[in-house]
């Protein structure tokens, strides 16, 4: 059982998490329109949110980070700290610092030292480039007002009156001498339209007014926009504005600010675990191994029956157990299911980032944002993809100098697969980078592929399982060993007859419509014992349309839903197989990486075919 | 199941308790509490491509765990397969991983002061995968070094060309 700080810790890491996942995406939202306020002002509810709550576990630092990440942006906001792309990325790297601290502070860790040396480095920052520093005992809610608790009250017991609230913005008349008793005319003026809440400057600082060079006052009144502003012009302010002020929530106490646009959302939802997700997924996973192995014995047992009625209902049980236990997996992968904007939202990050340091804009296209993918798929594929993508947009940058050259994404699902499509005009992206990202879908049961245009774009797609945990595989048995190939990487399966294979350059081929088709003998590549391999039976067909390979296997199984099981850390070197999956009969089938497999044949065809070519017209090898 | 070992925490001072396994003519310990279970030896699936002495890959409970064969680590030939042979489970760095053994002896009581340290080669294996090894008037047991024992040195085989014709 774990100990309530355990429990405490848990709870407020998982709160973090959330909080910056709002903050990663306001920061993209506010670099794209700097000048909006309602987003500068959510960006600082929720940095204040988290420091709250950092709070609460004791996490000071952090807690002290998140204070410091309210300041930079409330400067912004007040016009004191410009919104330079140095500044976006100060604060990206101080969501990336907590970020990768959360997995050590949730295991109970002291919080690491970075993010001590982050909040003093961005403090010392801050007093270099000059911005002003604000009063930390002010409730900071509100755009230069500083509101207290009596002003709170005050604007509550307005807005249960009927009173808007407003905010309007009076520019100092160049050459005003007296700007203490301009401002106190002026205040004199609105106190006719309204009830004035506060001011910025407040009365205290009005002396200041010259240097800010305007007055603003937040006024509750009864009376329409339009109607104020009429008014405000009939009473000799003439160039004043009047904004609706619509922070409803900001006027709240901290607290309350916090909670108030959840309590309405949340009812419609409760918050679980993502272990207690994952030990469901387990569970369904072996009831459906535990599924299989009564189908078989099912099927086994009514052959022998003598009663057709009888026989008829076992396998209606069978098939009844197998629909409902699909639908139960269905139901808890959708509980698992987040969108991807996350991650899209990382890519163009790095597009803008590049972009950036190229001094040009590169637009970035998304589409299909809502389309929902497993959380532990997001949240392991989303530095590998943003790290490709960074790549891609550099690649893009070298090849289009001047020109404007979109990068377009786009995410959909189609069946059981999620597939991500990466695509800009007319460049290409060095292999290796290709081959990086291989390596990370590879044991996730993802795959990339390039597809070429006529026009010279090049797009790559990504296929993705919408679940880690259970794929769908084509079984295929060599020997007596049965491997299992995701089947999404399996175009289609073929006859082969010994008649339409030939052999060029030393590679055995077979005729694919009219087509060359490597073959690669799994028998002989395993080195499986007693392995048959001849020519008759059934091949897979794996690759992309460039180059695909056929796979001989001694018999094609079927196609299984099998839970993935890793393979120990020790076997992770061996590139052809990325898991495991336990069967209905209990034996252990292999997963294999059908993009390995293809590499690996492609390069290794020549010697290992041509050397077992025999002068026999079979295509029997011998192990 | 974990054997119920209450004693061993107490007393590890001078006292630790340790089980034995035979591999041809050679018995090695393992101290009890790295021991997550003994086994009768199940199917094991070979993995294609994996280290030769990865003998291959057994279901554990429903998880899918590596099982190696100490002889072959050590070029001493292979571990026999017969009715009675065992795979001790222990767990380093978090994974578990299976050794294959043709027997088990009984928990014994040790003192760490009999553990010796190792001389340079003992029974065909380098003092560096060795912790020490304990000599008494009618057994002798070596004690393996785990993590440097499953250290992988995969050079051999990763690096190597895929066909093996």
């Amino acid at each position: 059982m774990a100990s309530e700080r355990e429990e405490l810790i848990r709870v407020v890491v998982q709160e973090i998490s959330d909080r910056l996942a709002t903050l990663d995406g306001l920061l993209l939202d506010i670099e794209e329109n700097p000048g909006e306020r309602e987003l500068l002002d959510q960006f600082m509810r929720a940095a204040h949110t988290l420091k709250g709550t950092a709070g609460i576990a004791g996490l000071s630092a952090t807690s002290n980070l998140a204070h410091a990440l309210e300041g930079v942006v409330e400067r912004i906001r007040d016009g004191h700290l410009r919104a330079s792309a140095e500044v976006f990325d100060r604060l990206s790297h101080v969501l990336e610092v907590i970020t990768r601290a959360l997995p050590s502070i949730g295991r109970g860790e002291p919080e690491p030292d970075d993010i001590t040396t982050t909040g003093q480095a961005l403090d010392t920052w801050l007093d270099e480039v000059g911005a002003r520093r604000a009063d930390p005992n002010a409730t900071t809610a509100d755009a230069g007002f500083v509101l207290g608790e009596y002003d709170l009250l005050r604007i509550r017991v307005l807005q249960r009156k009927g009173n808007g609230l407003f905010r309007v913005h009076i520019p100092l008349p160049s050459g005003t001498e007296e700007p203490v008793g301009w401002a106190t005319t002026v205040l004199r003026v609105l106190g006719q339209l309204g009830t004035v809440i506060a001011t910025d400057p407040r009365g205290a600082e009005l002396g200041e007014l010259p240097r800010r060079h305007r007055l603003l006052a937040l006024l509750g009144s009864q009376l329409s926009l339009d109607a104020l502003s009429e008014q405000a012009t009939e009473l000799g302010l003439s160039n004043a504005t009047v904004a609706a002020h619509e922070a409803a929530a900001a006027v709240e106490t901290d607290t309350a600010a916090a909670k108030l646009p959840q309590r309405i959302v949340s009812e419609r939802t409760v918050r679980v675990e993502l272990e207690v997700l994952d030990e469901l997924l387990r569970l369904v996973g072996e009831l459906m191994i535990s599924r299989d192995r009564y189908r078989q014995v099912a099927t086994d047992f009514t052959d022998g029956l003598d009663d057709p009625a009888l026989g008829s209902e076992i396998s209606d049980a069978a098939a009844q157990l197998g629909h409902l236990s699909s639908d139960l997996q269905d139901a808890i992968m959708r509980a698992r299911m987040v969108s991807v904007s996350r991650v899209f939202r990382s890519l163009k990050r790095e597009v803008r980032r590049a972009a950036r340091d190229a001094d040009c804009t590169i637009p970035f296209v998304m589409t299909g944002e809502r389309t929902e993918l497993d959380k532990n798929l997001v949240d392991r594929l989303t530095v590998p993809l943003a790290s490709f993508t960074h790549h891609l947009a550099y690649a893009q940058l070298q090849h289009a100098g001047a020109q404007q050259l979109e990068i377009r994404v786009q995410a959909e699902r189609r069946w059981n697969q999620v597939v991500i499509s990466l695509e800009a005009e007319r460049t290409e992206i060095q292999s290796d980078a290709v081959r990086e990202l291989m390596k990370e879908l590879a044991p996730c049961g993802g795959r990339i592929e390039t597809k070429r245009s006529r026009r010279g774009d090049v797009s790559y797609v990504i296929a993705l399982p919408l679940t880690l945990a259970i794929i769908q595989a084509m079984m295929a048995r060599v020997g007596e060993e049965v491997y299992a190939f995701p089947i999404e990487a399996v175009r289609e399966t073929i006859q082969l007859d010994t008649s339409e294979v030939a052999q060029i350059r030393g590679t055995q081929v077979a005729d694919l419509r009219g087509r060359a088709l490597s073959l690669l003998f799994l028998g002989e590549f395993f080195a499986v014992p007693n392995a048959q391999q001849r020519a008759g039976t059934r091949i897979l067909v794996l690759g992309q349309d460039e180059a695909p390979i056929g796979v001989i296997v001694d018999e094609i199984i079927g196609i299984r839903e099998v839970v993935i099981k890793p393979l120990s850390s020790r076997l992770a070197h061996i590139d052809a197989i990325s898991g495991s999956a336990i069967l209905g009969d209990d034996q252990i089938a292999l997963i294999l990486n059908a993009d390995a497999l293809v590499a690996n044949a492609i390069r290794s065809a020549g010697r290992v075919i041509g050397a077992a070519v025999s002068s026999t017209p079979t295509l029997a090898v011998s192990p | 199941m974990n054997p119920p070992n209450p004693q061993s925490s107490q007393a590890s001072n001078t006292e630790f308790h340790a089980i034995g396994f035979q591999v041809g003519a050679e018995e090695y310990g393992l101290e009890l509490r790295s021991v997550q279970e003994i086994i009768a030896t199940p199917r094991i699936t070979r993995v294609p491509k994996a280290p030769p002495y990865i003998r291959g890959v057994i279901n554990l409970h429903g998880n899918v765990v590596p099982v190696l064969d100490v002889a072959r680590r050590f070029g001493l030939g292979d571990t026999a397969m017969s009715s009675g042979s065992k795979v001790v489970v222990v767990e380093t760095e978090g994974e578990s991983i299976g050794l294959l053994a043709e027997s088990v002896s009984k928990v014994t009581r040790f003192h760490r002061d009999q553990i010796q340290p190792p001389p340079p080669l003992v029974a065909g294996i380098a003092a560096d995968f060795l912790d020490g090894i304990i000599r008494s008037a009618n057994r002798f047991v070596i004690f393996l070094n785990l993590d440097k024992t499953l250290e992988d040195d995969h050079a051999g085989t990763h690096g190597r060309p895929i066909a093996e014709a």
